[in-house]
């Protein structure tokens, strides 16, 4: 999509259209849309396609990964010569951050929680040495 | 994508001009070629005014778009507003911007 669809000194501009006019339809253009309302509409529409498309990829992209994790977390368990009573590692317990907020808010609650650990661990080591 | 208003300033009258792809063929079927804007001024530049009525004004015909033409006093900066509000349309899909920018209009861009 692009410079492709430009008119060309070859084609006629009712040509050019009618090439491009099921494509746009394809993406949600209605036929009206396209011939007699505002051009931009379906320029507009045109680039939320793109944006979709770039969505999904990265939302596959990201299936992907989680399948690829799985597969690393039982992968000792598949092996051949695995020792008896080997299992496999847990899954993710809770699915990965994609946003640095998200990242940080995440870091936090780790700290706060490795922080009260040791704070349970000092209470109890006191009460042992009272 | 732009358009120009203009308005009749003894009635009061709005027309706003702009062009659709739907104008675009239609001024094709009649013959208007912008490559040929120069060699054939007369009918290229009567045609290039009645498409940007096509799209607000479906209801006026050519004869009645030609008289109000008649009443317009744009002179060359009006005809290069419709030309690029024209080659907009043409180049909505390529990603380029028409490289007329004509400056210092003397119309309502609404």
């Amino acid at each position: 999509m692009g410079d492709d669809l430009v008119s060309s000194p070859s084609k006629s501009i009712e040509e050019t259209f009618n090439d491009i006019c099921p494509y746009l339809m394809a993406i949600g253009v209605s036929y009206d849309d396209f011939w007699y309302n505002e051009p931009d509409i379906a320029k507009h529409s045109l680039k939320a396609h793109e944006i979709r498309q770039k969505m999904e990829n990265e939302k596959m992209w990201l299936q992907g990964y989680y399948y690829y994790i799985a597969l690393c977390d039982v992968s000792p368990v598949l092996h051949a010569f695995a020792k008896r009573g080997t299992k496999p590692l847990d899954y993710l317990k809770e699915p990965l951050s994609l946003s640095v907020d998200e990242i940080k808010e995440k870091e936090e609650a780790e700290r706060q929680n490795r922080l009260w650990q040791l704070r349970e661990k000092l209470i109890k080591s006191s009460r042992k040495g009272v | 994508m732009g358009s120009i208003l203009i308005k009749n300033e003894v009635d009061g009258k709005q027309y706003k001009l702009a062009y659709n792809r739907s104008a675009l063929v239609r001024m094709e079927k009649q013959g208007f070629n912008v490559q040929k804007i120069e060699e054939e001024p007369l009918s290229n530049i009567c045609l290039l005014i009645r498409g940007a009525f096509y799209m607000h004004n479906p209801s006026l015909s050519d004869e009645e778009i030609d008289a109000i033409a008649e009443q317009i006093d744009g002179g060359e900066k009006f005809i290069q507003a419709l030309l690029k509000l024209y080659s907009d349309v043409l180049m909505s899909l390529s990603g380029q911007k028409s490289s007329k920018e004509p400056k210092n209009f003397k119309w309502e861009m609404i």
